[in-house]
């Protein structure tokens, strides 16, 4: 294993993201998980930044500076207004255990490495560790988003998801579909004001956010 | 033929049949009777651990065929008769002979303080207990084997009965009964189809035939032996006679049963595992020992913290090291389909190793739980206490046995535990990652299993030890275990602490009889290096030279005495225990052992189905103040896979029985009585079936 | 060893055995001392912690009526069992001189012995509260011992050895690449033992004497005197012992590969250097959380064995790439 001490540093940027994802599933207080977050998509552009570097792609500082920006400010300072706002209580709400949840987290892990691991070597990609971690940070949002009564946490899960998808869009594409990144970029932000104006509708309606609450609407 | 083999086989034998008879008509003073019993019982564990011994420092397999009249000698015929002892035996019959010495001798004071009844019976089962352990291993032919296995069965639920004038023993003694029963069943289709497989009766002549066997009938032979032995040796789930079995039985029974029977289980299932299927094992079947052998550690340790009765806890921590054998038994296993020999042999290294440990410190807890709960006169931990200051040696032993269980260096506890963790961490030269993870999720149960066992025995012997006596009986206890209950548990003790500080002194021996298994030469852990530290295999692991590791040990302790014992200007003094100003502390105000046990229970409680109920204080009653107000506080529990597993299965058994109900007369001797007459059918259809091909 | 003489052992011995000894006390004041400061408070000085221990070391001892003989000797064999683990942490000197007779699997027992001793000596007096912290602190040593192991094989991984000295001459070797993930995430897990370990906040607060709260100081209520100061002397070895293998590995470089005196000295600095770093970090994570409530620290110790074995899969993924 021959890594120079660049794609040694991805590899360390992306263990961050892995390790922010694994934490938002043990933290039992909302802000803290919007504190991952910022910290996840500031590892995001640390990556996006290095693979530049090493790729010699300098669209992607762009792109950093757009994650940077956009995924690690303004969006956690928008989700903790919005709790602010609707007096959301701060304590995470879920259906599993955090112990359950940490070890589904493991799982996620595990699950990815069986099904993208054999196509790592194969793929000319910056860093073996890179892909895998993108498909575990997207069931970890999933399973996030799908565990966790509140609507508050489920969107912060969706954007866990999204940095995943980037971070796999990244991995195969050595950053050069441009495209691809702005798209998901917008993607959240757009992510964030339909969340926003859902998490406003259900404050209106329900006087609620507990998601579980609208099973009740059901038949 | 002037060997010792024989001159040692006959003496041990005889002096064992003597003892059996000179128990059961022994007809002197009560308290004396079964004395000669059990010493001719000592002589014959005694010729049998020289046996053992010589055996193991001569190498190769000595046999003896016996010609009885009607009984082919020669090795095709199903019925032929043949001892044999090769390594593997050898090392169960040097196990058997050291627990069942130091058992045999404290069996002597505890006979005369703790039994009230029958003493000569008892010396004289235990006699003819320690006579079909020997039989087993020194089996060459699956008929003797069988014989041996169900007489040491029948045996065992003798002395499981012996105060039967109780009702639970009695229950407890039969549910043994009736699972030993089916697991002799399994065994002998195990052994049958082997038998039938390869065209030959004995052991000897199976091993060369197996390659011709095709996989489907090697695993179901596998998996056969892995229900049969299982269930001897106390796996999951199919432990559950264990823990009914164990505090039923006198204490000296259970560390014979605890300490030596089980592995008995171990020793088939390496027979068949290993000596004859080794070189066609899949690698299957070690994942599914692993598994079967991590599920039993957890789910061991576990009961084993929830307990309150002291020999049901010890008992349940027997199938926690079970588990840990069986780990070490399926790492071989898939080391050697891997085609990795050395590492294979490593790990049937930890196992024997282990198995051996085992049976030293838990026949030591056994015994010191007898003497302490024969003390008292109840098993109940909670009616224990404060029997430090009455019998200071007898608390000592059983901190040794509980530091030697936890796996705390310098005890063999720890050694045999290494071990395994470098087998376990020699995974990372397979290459493969499911081995890696699955050895190292592997490793993290088996240390989760030691952290927990280490919980269950500060429990175990903090509550039944130290503090208050906890009840008027445990405060009326005056005096020490008898003289010889010491020596027997100062023995064990010993011997735990010198195989923790030179682990060679057994590992060597033991070495030959693993290569020999695994086909791999033998790695060198006889001389033990220049200074006593085991090797690795390859360039893998790490090393120990636990000597040295226990010379360190001295001397930090000799340094905290000296810090701790230099003149100091205050005399030390004594005082009440200080207990927030309030009266003086009583045995009400100590933490109980489910109080010790609730934070696991807690953290655990989808394991323990655990339901809390709280009843708040109701505010007017009692008197004034906050302290006074009682509430109350109960934790339900449910004992996991008792109940629900086997409900369907007793359930259909039960219709069954309605129906051939007019067969039954509801007295166990009838029972027994089927099971002799089942015996004898099946040895006639084994004589006819033979007849024909001598 | 070969080729050494046996004085040159036995002196590199006993110089860090009474580096543990005298270095722990000092590294307990200075994590109390940037607590105190970043709380702004005066605070005791840094070396409250030696006169503590001389305090309590001129004191006589009493013991509780209660008690058996036991209390008389386990504190003897819990801090040697802590002075029997200091050789097999690297120190400044590599091999460590009597390095071959055990590995990080020995710490872990001698560690564990440690704590079996305490716990056992807190159920001697019958109070209410040694039986409380006697629980409490076997709980999480139950808990966090599959962690130790689990970042044991993280760790050893990649040299192939269990051994602390193999490991970071390994890494050492290995230059910057040294600071793979797997590490990391190994070395991160080792944190939150290291915090469970020695009885740091969040898991316990080594300030407390509520009575409630208290871990690791109820169970040692019913000490006084000598075997006080054998306690808390050893709680301050073994923090050292686990903060010392904490650094080593992480930052594997710098230990003396030879018996020069300027390397040896040049050696020693680093190490202090990278042990007041690591107590000063520590220190300000300590003002910064509060304890969790006990049964949290089971979701703690659950995230460890998960950051430890997702370390031992990256480091399969890595090796291939």
């Amino acid at each position: 294993m021959s890594l120079g001490p660049g794609q040694q540093l991805l590899e360390v940027v992306a263990a961050v993201i892995l390790v922010t994802a694994w934490v938002s599933l043990v933290h039992r207080r909302l802000d803290a998980l919007v504190g991952l977050y910022a910290l996840q998509s500031a590892a995001m552009a640390g990556v996006a930044v290095l693979v530049a570097y090493l790729y010699d792609a300098p669209l992607l500082y762009l792109t950093a500076a757009t994650i940077a920006g956009l995924n690690a400010v303004i969006v956690p300072r928008v989700l903790l207004r919005i709790r602010r706002d609707l007096e959301i209580p701060g304590e995470v709400n879920m259906f599993v255990s955090v112990r359950t949840s940490a070890l589904a987290g493991l799982g996620c892990l595990l699950l990815a490495e069986l099904v993208v691991g054999p196509l790592t070597p194969l793929a000319q990609i910056p860093a073996a560790g890179l892909l895998p971690i993108s498909v575990t940070v997207v069931l970890i949002g999933l399973f996030l988003a799908a565990t966790r009564r509140k609507a508050f946490t489920q969107v912060v899960g969706m954007l866990e998801m999204a940095n995943g998808v980037f971070l796999a869009g990244l991995a195969l594409t050595f950053g050069l579909g441009l495209l691809l990144e702005l798209g998901v970029a917008a993607n959240l932000l757009i992510l964030a004001i339909v969340g926003r104006l859902f998490l406003y509708r259900m404050k209106d309606s329900f006087d609620t956010v507990d998601a579980d609450t609208l099973r009740a609407l059901e038949g | 033929m002037t060997s010792p083999d024989l001159l040692l086989l006959a003496l041990s034998v005889s002096a064992f049949a003597a003892s059996t008879l000179a128990g059961l008509v022994d007809r002197g003073e009560e308290p004396r009777r079964g004395r000669v019993s059990l010493g001719l019982a000592l002589l014959g564990a005694g010729a049998g651990g020289v046996w053992a011994a010589w055996r193991l420092v001569e190498g190769g397999t000595w046999t003896l065929d016996l010609a009885l009249p009607g009984f082919t000698p020669s090795g095709g015929a199903p019925t032929a008769l043949q001892v044999s002892i090769g390594p593997l035996g050898s090392v169960f019959l040097l196990l058997e002979s050291v627990v069942g010495g130091a058992v045999l001798l404290a069996s002597l004071g505890y006979l005369r303080e703790h039994v009230h009844e029958r003493r000569g019976s008892l010396a004289g089962m235990l006699g003819l207990f320690l006579l079909s352990l020997e039989l087993v291993v020194t089996s060459g032919t699956v008929f003797l084997f069988m014989v041996a296995w169900e007489g040491m069965t029948l045996v065992s639920y003798f002395l499981v009965v012996h105060e039967h004038g109780s009702w639970e023993v009695r229950r407890a003694g039969l549910f043994y009964l009736v699972m030993s029963h089916v697991a002799g069943a399994a065994v002998l289709t195990s052994l049958l189809l082997l038998a039938v497989g390869t065209g030959s009766w004995t052991f000897a002549g199976m091993a060369p035939e197996v390659s011709h066997l095709g996989g489907w009938w090697t695993g179901a032979i596998f998996l056969a032996a892995t229900l049969g032995f299982g269930t001897k040796a106390g796996l999951v789930p199919l432990h559950v006679w264990l823990p009914e079995a164990h505090p039923a039985a006198p204490s000296n029974v259970s560390a014979l049963m605890s300490g030596v029977m089980i592995k008995m289980g171990v020793y088939g299932l390496v027979l068949v595992g290993f000596e004859i299927l080794g070189p066609t094992a899949s690698l299957w079947w070690g994942f599914l020992l692993l598994v079967l052998g991590a599920t039993s550690a957890l789910v061991g340790v576990l009961n084993a913290i929830a307990q309150q009765d002291l020999k049901r806890l010890l008992a349940f921590s027997s199938v926690e090291n079970v588990g840990i054998i069986f780990m070490a038994l399926g790492v071989a296993l898939v080391f050697l389909s891997l085609g990795l020999p050395a590492l294979a042999g490593l790990a049937l290294l930890a196992a024997l190793f282990h198995s051996f440990s085992h049976g030293l410190f838990k026949s030591l807890l056994f015994l010191g739980a007898g003497a302490a709960t024969g003390a008292v006169g109840t098993r109940d931990m909670e009616r224990l206490g404060g029997l430090a200051r009455p019998m200071p040696s007898t608390s000592l032993l059983f901190l040794g046995g509980a530091l030697a269980i936890s796996a705390l260096p310098p005890f063999n506890g720890f050694v045999g535990e290494w071990l395994l963790f470098q087998a376990l961490f020699a995974s990372f030269t397979t290459g493969s990652l499911a081995t890696e993870l699955t050895f190292t999720a592997a490793a993290g149960v088996l240390a989760l299993a030691s952290g927990l066992a280490a919980y269950a025995f500060v429990k175990a012997f903090g509550v039944s030890f130290l503090a208050h006596p906890r009840t008027l009986e445990a405060a009326a206890v005056k005096a020490d275990a008898p003289g010889t209950m010491r020596g027997g548990m100062a023995l064990l003790l010993g011997l735990c602490l010198l195989l923790g500080v030179a682990p060679f002194l057994l590992l060597g021996p033991l070495s030959a009889p693993v290569a020999g298994l695994v086909g791999a030469p033998a790695l060198d852990y006889g001389s033990g290096g220049p200074l006593g530290e085991l090797p690795r295999p390859g360039s893998q692991g790490g090393s120990l030279a636990i000597g040295v590791v226990a010379l360190l040990l001295a001397g930090g302790i000799l340094v905290a005495w000296v810090l701790r014992r230099a003149p100091s200007v205050v005399a030390a003094r004594s005082g009440p225990t200080w207990d927030c100003g309030m009266d003086a502390p009583t045995a009400r105000m100590e933490y109980t052992a489910s109080g010790y046990a609730q934070p696991m229970m807690r953290l655990f409680a989808g394991f323990y189905r655990a339901r809390p109920h709280t009843e708040p204080a109701s505010g007017a009653s009692g008197r004034s103040g906050v302290l006074s107000r009682i509430g109350r506080y109960e934790m339900e529990v449910e004992y996991p896979l008792l109940g629900e597993l086997f409900l369907p299965l007793s359930r259909g058994v039960e219709r069954l029985g309605s129906r051939i109900s007019r067969l039954q007369s509801g007295g166990i001797h009838t029972y027994l009585g089927y099971m002799v007459l089942t015996l004898v059918v099946l040895l006639i259809l084994l004589r006819i079936a033979g007849g024909g091909s001598p | 060893m070969s080729g050494w003489g046996e004085a040159q052992t036995a002196a590199l011995l006993l110089s860090e055995v009474l580096l543990a000894l005298g270095l722990g006390p000092l590294l307990i004041g200075l994590v109390r001392r940037v607590k105190s400061r970043s709380q702004r408070r005066t605070g005791p000085g840094l070396l409250q912690p030696y006169r503590d221990l001389a305090k309590q070391l001129g004191k006589g001892t009493v013991y509780s009526e209660t008690s058996s003989g036991l209390t008389r000797y386990s504190t003897w064999i819990g801090f040697g069992a802590l002075l029997a683990a200091v050789p097999f942490v690297p120190w400044f000197f590599l091999p460590s001189p009597i390095g071959f007779s055990g590995d990080l699997i020995v710490l872990v027992g001698l560690l564990a012995l440690s704590r079996f001793m305490t716990a056992v000596t807190a159920l001697d007096a019958g109070s209410t509260f040694g039986g409380m912290g006697s629980t409490r602190d076997m709980w999480l040593g139950a808990l966090f011992e599959p962690t130790f192991l689990l970042v044991i094989f993280a760790w050893g991984a990649p040299s192939g050895s269990t051994q602390a000295s193999a490991i970071v001459l390994h890494g050492a070797s290995l230059g910057l690449t040294h600071l793979s993930p797997a590490l990391l995430l190994a070395s991160a897990a080792f944190a939150v033992l290291l915090l469970a370990e020695t009885g740091r906040l969040p898991v316990d607060n080594p300030a407390t004497h509520l009575e409630l709260t208290m871990v690791h100081e109820a169970m040692v209520l019913e000490l006084g005197g000598r075997d006080l100061a054998l306690i808390d002397w050893g709680k301050s070895v073994r923090f050292l012992l686990l903060l010392e293998l904490f650094v080593a590995v992480l930052l594997p470089w710098g230990d003396a590969l030879s018996l020069g005196l300027a390397s040896l000295a040049l050696a020693l600095g680093l190490l202090v250097a990278k042990l007041f770093g690591a107590s000063l970090l520590l220190g300000n994570l300590e003002t910064r959380v509060a304890k969790w409530r006990l049964f949290r620290v089971g979701d703690l110790a659950v995230l460890s064995w998960v950051l430890a074995l997702g370390s031992i899969s990256l480091t399969y993924l890595v090796g291939v790439g």
